[in-house]
């Protein structure tokens, strides 16, 4: 069964004077060179500008290296065979010209080979002079299949972990280090005869052309780490992130490539994170240059992988310098601009990962608080329109689905944000606060997302944000402080004004010993004598003159009896009824003990202090009175 | 009273002087004829050899691009380690995949920005820089209204310095570099910067030549003598700020009869070729000054020094 099968070709696009055997080469022209077809295929022309088929920078000699690779791409598959030599030009500079051969389809590379040796006497190298028109291809008639079998030695070395590299000593042609690529993974990859290769991590099988180039070769090969085979689709988005980050005008015309590249399955995050490695990402890190081109390609790292924002916050905190803060929010409100006339999904999808992602994040690393008050509210960027307009609303949300779902008594809750895997613990660790009779831990971890909160709060006005800040502040401490409490002048409180309803969770506010006499109190009287303390607080501060430490005392001696035991014996000992119950039985005795405990810890009650602890106490309950009021 | 205590604190201890002041250079563009040496000039700046204790370079390291890096370091090694040519720079199809290289250059203390302030600090100028092919300025004269050459122009455009290289031995050329500067001049003129001052560093490469060594304390006037009429274009230029620099890549042997630390392959009409002589004594001559004058706008004197 024979078949027919085209051949395209095409060179390196340079002016050659001279005649075709003794010519020097001139100028590059940007273009390729006596090319068969219209324009060179997109997959191959990336390649090409990824490097897959570059030897290294003077490598190149009048002794052909060949190098042969196929292209999968998701539309277009190629097998392409690279024949490099060496020229020279009018100035005696060396330039390495490259002659490609391709076939539609894989597994030709082999059909390629043939066709040279079979028609064209062997390997076809650079030659200007050899004239092709577009539209005719080589044609050649396939008829024998790939049969090359391989010596025992050379089948051993396939064992080797890729690239392996054949010893120049080994006779080898291209067409069996084709053959032996084959037995490898697909796609297929090559070089022969080489001296030295640019990328030599991304080839399968590497034939040096001689001992020294095999030692410089095997050491390029150690110290690149491996990087993913992305068959030259690195280069358009390399293209598009250089261009979006090296300058400060914003070029939107390289957005659509990030996005295409988002939505290619081949481009994983790992595949993402080599790229911006490679334009020095990681570097960036750890040296710390800080030139806006690193710091707008360190921002747009953190867009397209949310992992990466926290590292990107900790290090644009370091040095603390507003011009950088300034040059990450510029770009960022450069793509959020971009964002808002012409949709991206797949980047906006990513962005909102990263605000859900960091929130929990600041448990195990609190110093990225002020950093992300900024990054969220402050800056007014992307990431925090994106916060303000989807993840901040979609948390509320879950909040008051958990809440709805607790006072409906349904077994099941739809959630937005909570449900993400890094907030799984917290959502787990928080559950029992809506349940009246489960146990319920201070969670001390949380004080961090309270402070977030609250620093936030502050920022952007918002009420949201503060309730947020009471829960956690609440489930991380077990109680809040009065003054937030008074600020939470929207949500239900409970009757005694000791409870504040925040998303059906009931936060109990800071009640002090001293207060908790005067709830004690049930006569009118006891309360008249705190109105009067008011009066004496006021003449106090006119600077009245009056025997007031004996009046206080009396005041005190007077209501005592009308205090309930046990918020008096639980004021002493300094508790609250919700951390520890309290006997429900309070003796003459029991209450004896402990205030005789509390007189022996307090300092203030010797007599040398009397008038100053007086004094503080009584401003206290004044303003315990006015709260209450 | 507070204030005064955290201004004298500042001043007073080392973290105020730890961090050197960042100057971001932007935008810079490497331009001229082809062979007039703009990758060697790039690559020994980045492999920067045998460094003078007694010079204001700390350090020059690069970042970003690690392929960038890494090939300027792998051309310099070339140079260094075997004494080869470069190759001819490839004329890229599409500008935005020409490699920008980002170099970062510390200079020391004592040297920096003397004017500026009560102490000096460490100055780190951070620069991307292109290295174009030479074929962009000769089409700039020959294939005026190509797409490609449309592309690179407007990349230029946006550049706030550029480094025009000459080589100082092709005298001769002067009209046709003078005719080429029009033809850029006349487009770079249509583009704006932002209100920004534009820079160009007329740049004499290849001075270790001896013709030229012994004027490069004077570059303008080696400018003036040897391209009248380009000097003449640049000095009725109003787009913006020139400068005139030498530099040598390869520099010199010898202090009392210097010569060039470089052999000789060809030289005719269009330049000078070589490739260096002694890879241990290599010690690149002015190629930061005119990278710091294209960032700050002033002249650094001592990086002129030998």
């Amino acid at each position: 069964m024979s078949k027919t099968i085209e051949i395209h070709e095409f060179s390196t696009g340079i002016e050659v004077t001279g005649t075709a055997d003794d010519w020097v080469a001139g100028g590059f022209t940007g273009n390729y060179l006596n090319s068969t077809l219209e324009s060179v295929p997109i997959s191959v022309q990336n390649a090409i500008a990824s490097q897959y088929f570059a030897v290294a920078e003077s490598t190149s000699s009048d002794k052909p290296a060949v190098i042969g690779r196929e292209i999968i791409r998701a539309d277009e598959k190629w097998s392409v065979v690279a024949v490099v030599t060496k020229g020279t030009d009018n100035m005696g500079r060396p330039a390495s010209l490259y002659r490609y051969f391709l076939c539609q389809g894989v597994g030709n590379i082999h059909h390629i080979l043939q066709w040279m040796y079979q028609e064209k006497g062997g390997i076809l190298v650079f030659d200007s002079f050899d004239k092709q028109t577009v539209g005719n291809p080589h044609r050649y008639e396939i008829t024998s299949p790939n049969s090359i079998n391989l010596r025992p030695k050379l089948e051993s070395l396939l064992s080797d972990s890729p690239p392996v590299i054949i010893p120049s000593k080994e006779a080898c042609t291209p067409l069996i280090l084709n053959k032996m690529a084959n037995c490898l993974e697909s796609p297929v990859s090559w070089a022969f005869n080489v001296k030295g290769i640019a990328k030599p991590r991304i080839f399968q099988i590497i034939q040096p052309v001689d001992s020294q180039s095999e030692e410089i070769i095997k050491r390029a090969i150690a110290k690149t780490p491996k990087q993913p085979q992305l068959q030259g689709e690195e280069q358009p988005i390399t293209t598009a992130i250089r261009g979006l980050t090296n300058r400060k005008t914003f070029r939107p015309e390289h957005m659509p490539t990030i996005e295409n590249a988002l939505a290619n399955s081949q481009i994983n995050d790992e595949a993402w994170k080599h790229l911006f490695e490679q334009l020095g990402a990681k570097d960036e890190i750890r040296d710390k240059t800080y030139a806006p081109s690193m710091i707008r390609l360190l921002t747009l790292q953190a867009m397209v992988l949310p992992k990466t924002l926290p590292a990107f916050l900790s290090w644009i905190q370091r040095t603390n310098n507003q011009e950088h803060y300034k040059i990450s929010l510029t770009f960022q409100q450069q793509i959020l601009q971009y964002l808002k006339q012409d949709k991206s999904d797949l980047l906006q999808a990513r962005l909102i990962e990263g605000v859900i992602l960091i929130i929990p994040y600041l448990v195990k690393q609190p110093n990225l608080i002020d950093p992300l008050v900024w990054l969220l509210g402050e800056s007014q960027g992307i990431w925090s329109d994106l916060y303000r307009n989807y993840v901040m609303p979609a948390i509320e949300r879950d909040f008051q689905s958990i809440a709805q779902c607790y006072r409906a008594k349904q077994g099941s809750v739809k959630l937005e944000v909570l449900n993400h895997s890094v907030w799984e613990k917290i959502l787990n660790e928080i559950q029992p606060y809506w349940q009246p009779n489960a146990n319920k831990y201070c969670q001390e971890d949380y004080q961090p997302i309270a402070e977030f909160f609250d620093k936030l709060q502050k920022v952007n006005k918002s009420y949201r944000e503060l309730q947020l800040y009471a829960l956690f502040l609440y489930i991380s401490q077990g109680k809040i402080p009065n003054k937030l409490f008074s600020n939470l002048k929207r949500n239900r409180k409970s009757s005694d004004g000791l409870y504040v309803y925040v998303y059906d969770v009931p936060l109990e506010r800071e009640v002090s010993w001293d207060e908790r006499l005067y709830l004690g109190t049930k006569s009118n009287t006891q309360k008249i004598y705190f109105v009067t303390l008011n009066i004496i607080k006021t003449l106090w501060r006119l600077k009245v003159t009056f025997p007031f430490p004996l009046l206080v005392v009396f005041i005190l001696i007077s209501f005592l009896p009308g205090i309930h035991y046990r918020n008096l014996y639980l004021a002493i000992k300094q508790e609250t009824p919700r951390e520890r119950e309290a006997p429900t039985e309070i003796s003459d005795a029991l209450l004896s003990e402990a205030f005789k405990n509390f007189i022996s810890t307090k300092q203030v009650i010797k007599v040398k202090y009397i008038n100053h602890f007086l004094m503080n106490l009584i401003t206290k309950l004044i303003s315990l009175i006015n709260l209450r009021k | 009273m507070l204030d005064f205590f955290k201004g004298k604190k500042t001043k007073g201890t080392l973290d105020g002087l730890g961090e050197p002041i960042s100057v971001d250079g932007g935008d810079i563009r490497v331009i001229g004829d082809k062979a007039s040496g703009k990758t060697t000039y790039m690559a020994s700046l980045a492999y920067w050899p045998n460094a003078n204790s007694a010079s204001p370079v700390q350090s020059i390291t690069s970042y970003g691009d690690k392929d960038a890096g890494a090939e300027l370091i792998a051309k310099a090694q070339n140079i260094l380690e075997q004494g080869l040519e470069l190759e001819k720079t490839d004329l890229n199809a599409d500008v935005t995949a020409v490699k920008d290289y980002g170099l970062s250059i510390v200079l020391k203390e004592q040297f920096s920005w003397k004017n500026l302030g009560f102490r000096s600090r460490m100055v780190k100028l951070n620069i991307n820089c292109k290295d174009y092919a030479g074929e962009f300025f000769t089409d700039l004269i020959y294939k005026r209204g190509d797409p490609k050459l449309d592309d690179y122009l407007e990349d230029c455009k946006i550049a706030t310095g550029i480094l025009f290289l000459v080589d100082g031995t092709t005298h001769r050329k002067d009209a046709e570099y003078a005719n080429g500067l029009d033809q850029f001049f006349q487009e770079l003129d249509r583009a704006d910067l932002d209100g920004r001052k534009r820079r160009l560093a007329f740049t004499l490469s290849k001075c270790e030549q001896s013709q030229l060594w012994v004027s490069r304390h004077q570059p303008r006037e080696l400018a003036k003598r040897r391209f009248p009429l380009v000097q003449k274009k640049l000095a009725t230029w109003h787009g913006g700020e020139v400068d005139y620099f030498t530099s040598s890549a390869f520099g010199t042997l010898g202090h009392n009869y210097p010569e060039p630390n470089s052999i000789q392959l060809t030289r005719n009409r269009n330049g000078t070729t070589s490739v260096i002589r002694d890879t241990k004594r290599w010690r690149p001559f002015g190629l930061v000054s005119p990278l710091y004058w294209l960032c700050t706008g002033q002249r650094h004197h001592e990086l002129d020094k030998d």
